[in-house]
């Protein structure tokens, strides 16, 4: 069933894209949102479900990827992605019905409402990851088989490729070399499949499901209540609520190749006397309670102040803060077998088993 | 294990004063010095959930750093109960210390090559155990020289500081030694027996749980004293044989039950003289068995013997044919009765459970023949047999009782249907069997039978004429015997009467004696 979005949406929307990454740092998401509330003046944003489109319509995941460059440094021009979408359609032969999120989170959860107004193609309410994942080749299209290429990419220059590459991990290493030549940023278009294969191997209710989250964060209620509303919709826990008392970076090597320092944050559950730990890395990839594994990708960790209940930017913690550490499950596709495979902490250079595993 | 305990045991504060562990830092350490068994390095997170308690749990170089791995390795080495967990100096976080601090295990750090510290220790930890090797040899060599099953036992015990130590069977303690044994000992148990045989006697040590010992030193100290066990036994087992042979010939020779004792003297006098026997002296027979010739289990010898110990040690116990035998000299009738609560209260339990019941004879000044009191001790026994296992009977207390032990109850119920069918089917039965069990036990009185019941003499007499009418034959004085013999083992059971300790009286009072599906036995 088609929507159109407001004004009101996307700014839930833009709260909830930050929630489920408490990523580094979300100017970007704001600067998008801020963006795509001012094109809504003129014209309106149909968010669908792909059960709308037929089933061999063509679709394509829209999302930035990023080399080490925040993209407010530089700005893109505006062009990128309609670029992206021609290239894609010239080179497929094939006009594009609609665009879906390359991620459910963070800058990527919220670009494709742009993209979608300024292509006026609907927008997909699903996506590839069910939350965000720093590579692309960690999608539940990729565990499903649908092929990732052609890849479009254009960056601020206005320069352009398209990649033509079947193995998602070999795309990767194409993909990053080439973002890192078009000046640490490229807006990307990829995945392009039928409305068939999103339905069958993606996640659905990305966007719808930002949305709620920021409905529930943004009202004017206690803490309490947030993070009761959110564990009735997302099956979420708080494991602990706790103080920060240490906080370490390069804890782990870096030469994996993935795009972030990694660092650790230590925090005390008061009340109990647990010992938390968090392994960052893009995003929280593990937490460790009294040594023992309680949370770990593909899993979602996000942390919220526990006085307003509001999103805490990972850059922003500091030493003495008290918060709360929230465990989301992610897609189910993330816990079989390949799904693990792709995106537990081992994928992420820790070498430690996901509990699942240990108990599957 | 006095001398060596301490030496060979290793622990955390040992090391890190003067050990391998010397010049690693500690970072935490727990208040009480962790014992130290093995150690294990290791290069993967998971190797860590197969170690073994007690163990030092050192991470590799290669493994990588980070504050994760140090946690993620302590909570593991905790839920394994290591020992303590050593990093590369630089590894570590605070942050870790403080876990290591919350989950009470000890954390250090060393500057040098993690695996290098890791060598050092195995040697160290392999050098304790060749030093307890040394001392397992030791007690081996010290227990050896012992002959005697309680002398080794006593070696055993005063090995490891005195605690308790027993031998075995089936739950049966046959000889102990060392503290009395509490609720909150740990048991440590050995098997002490030949492949092939039968008997397998169980060794025991029951250490303190103050945790001074190491239980796994208690038990190689039991394992090499096994072999002494087994030798002394054997030796006490061989030598109680040569010197029951005296007292297995009586059996031996006594092979005409009809003969009276005085003619069997006469006919052996020469032997029974070559054998140690002496004219004129007193002694008292005592016969163990099951009651049941068929059930006779030789293999319980061994056993028995060492059971035996706990009466006295001069009188050797013979294995005759269905059961064993011993012969106790006793000067006086006190020495007899003595021998009779001592076989009571120190093996009556163990005969319970193992089964057996025991027979002892007659004292009498004239001295009688061995012979005689050999069958008096038997009739004892198979007398005791039927009032069940555990059961020690004197055949003073028996007298001519002894004679309805051998009653076939099964025989004389089924003589019973066949004879007196109306009185069998009668839905009164019950009530009138008892009025004649009673009346019969009177000696024909109706006044003291009534009154023994409770009843009023007219309500007695009617249930004795009622008797006459279902064809009990009362009034014939030669067919009375058999009516009361009947009368006896039909009876219902009486439960306000309590078996009484009278051995006159055990088989027909006792309640579970009066039914018919007990003890079936024609004359033995």
């Amino acid at each position: 069933m088609s929507t159109v979005l407001n004004t009101e949406d996307v700014r839930n929307l833009r709260t909830g894209a930050h929630f489920l990454t408490c990523t580094i740092d979300p100017t970007a998401i704001y600067i998008y949102a801020e963006m795509i509330q001012r094109a809504m003046e003129g014209r309106s944003l149909e968010l669908i479900t792909v059960d709308e489109l037929a089933p061999d319509d063509l679709v394509v995941a829209v999302g930035m990827v990023t080399q080490g460059l925040f993209i407010a440094d530089m700005p893109p021009v505006g062009d990128e992605f309609l670029g992206c979408i021609r290239a894609i359609e010239a080179s497929l032969g094939r006009s594009v019905r609609a665009i879906y999120s390359l991620a459910a989170a963070n800058i990527n959860g919220i670009v494709p409402l742009m993209v979608g107004l300024q292509s006026s193609l609907p927008v997909i309410d699903a996506d590839p990851m069910g939350r965000v994942f720093p590579l692309i080749s960690q999608t539940t299209l990729n565990i499903g088989n649908v092929a990732i290429g052609p890849i479009a990419l254009m960056g601020v220059t206005g320069e352009r490729a398209v990649v033509e590459v079947e193995s998602a991990q070999r795309a990767e290493t194409l993909v990053r070399a080439i973002v890192t030549e078009l000046g640490g940023w490229a807006a990307t278009a990829m995945y392009p499949c039928s409305a068939q294969q999103l339905m069958e191997h993606g996640v659905h209710g990305s966007i719808s499901r930002m949305i709620r989250i920021g409905q529930i964060l943004n009202a004017s209620t206690t803490v309490e209540r947030k993070l009761l509303l959110l564990a009735e919709f997302l099956d979420s826990t708080r494991i602990a609520r706790a103080r920060v008392s240490h906080i370490e970076s390069l804890s782990r090597p870096t030469d994996l190749g993935l795009p972030a320092q990694p660092s650790s944050v230590t925090l005390e559950d008061e009340t109990t006397g647990r010992i938390v730990r968090l392994e960052i890395q893009n995003e929280i990839l593990l937490v460790l309670v009294d040594g023992a594994v309680t949370a770990a990708v593909p899993d979602m960790v996000t942390l919220l102040n526990s006085e307003q209940g509001t999103v805490v930017n990972i850059d922003d913690v500091q030493v003495g803060d008290v918060m709360d550490i929230v465990k989301i499950t992610a897609a189910a596709q993330w816990y079989t077998e390949a799904g693990l495979d792709l995106t537990d902490p081992k994928a992420f250079g820790i070498p430690i088993l996901h509990p699942r595993r240990r108990h599957a | 294990m006095r001398r060596s305990k301490n030496e060979t045991r290793l622990d955390v504060a040992g090391l890190l004063a003067h050990g391998s562990l010397r010049g690693s830092t500690p970072l935490y350490l727990t208040p009480s010095s962790g014992l130290i068994e093995s150690v294990v390095l290791v290069s993967q997170l998971e190797a860590i959930r197969q170690v073994r308690p007690n163990t030092v749990v050192v991470l590799s170089s290669e493994m990588g750093s980070g504050g994760w791995l140090v946690s993620a390795a302590l909570r593991q080495a905790w839920e394994r109960r290591a020992s303590a967990v050593v990093v590369a100096d630089g590894a570590y976080a605070s942050a870790a210390v403080g876990l290591a601090e919350r989950l009470g295990i000890t954390l250090l750090a060393t500057d040098g090559d993690p695996a290098a510290l890791a060598l050092a220790l195995a040697a160290e930890i392999g050098a304790a155990l060749s030093v307890v090797d040394a001392e397992l040899a030791r007690v081996a060599r010290t227990v050896a020289k012992d002959t005697t099953l309680g002398d080794v036992l006593k070696t055993i015990s005063k090995e490891l500081d005195g605690v308790g130590v027993s031998l075995e069977y089936d739950g049966v303690v046959l000889a102990s030694t060392g503290m009395p044994p509490r609720e909150a000992d740990e048991v440590i148990t050995v098997e002490v027996g030949e492949a092939n045989s039968a008997v397998h006697f169980t060794l025991l040590a029951r250490v303190p749980t103050s945790g001074v010992h190491n239980l796994r030193l208690v038990r190689s100290i039991l394992e090499v004293a096994t072999p002494a066990v087994k030798a002394a036994w054997l030796l006490e087992d061989l030598q109680s044989t040569a010197r029951a042979v005296p007292t297995a010939a009586i059996a031996g020779l006594d092979q005409d039950p009809d003969a009276s004792g005085a003619e069997f003297e006469i006919k052996h006098r020469h032997l029974l003289n070559q054998l140690g026997w002496r004219e004129g002296e007193s002694y008292v027979a005592v016969c163990f068995g099951s009651g049941q010739v068929q059930d006779h289990r030789p293999e319980l010898t061994a056993v028995l013997r060492l059971l035996w110990r706990k009466v006295t040690v001069r009188s050797p116990l013979a294995e005759v044919h269905g059961g064993w035998l011993t012969l106790v000299p006793a000067g006086d009738q006190d020495a007899s009765t003595q021998l009779e609560t001592r076989l009571r209260t120190r093996l009556g339990p163990a005969l319970a459970e193992l089964g057996l019941v025991a027979g002892l004879s007659r004292w009498r000044e004239e001295a009688p023949a061995l012979a005689l009191i050999v069958r008096e001790a038997r009739l004892a026994a198979e007398s005791a047999g039927s009032t069940g296992p555990g059961t020690v009977l004197g055949f003073a207390n028996l007298g001519v009782a002894a004679a309805t032990t051998f009653v076939d109850v099964d025989a004389v119920a089924l003589v019973a249907e066949l004879t007196l069918p109306r009185l069998m089917t009668s839905p009164d039965r019950d009530v009138i069997i008892t009025a004649l069990a009673a009346f019969l036990d009177h000696r024909s009185s109706v006044s003291l039978a009534a009154k023994s019941l409770d009843l009023h003499r007219n309500t007695l007499q009617a249930r004795l004429n009622r008797a006459r009418e279902l064809g009990v034959p009362l009034d014939i004085p030669s067919a009375l015997l058999s009516v009361h013999l009947i009368a006896k083992v039909l009876r219902p059971p009486m439960p306000d009467k309590t078996t009484s300790e009278a051995p006159s009286k055990t088989r027909k009072d006792s309640p579970e004696d009066a039914g018919h599906e007990h003890g079936a036995r024609l004359h033995p």
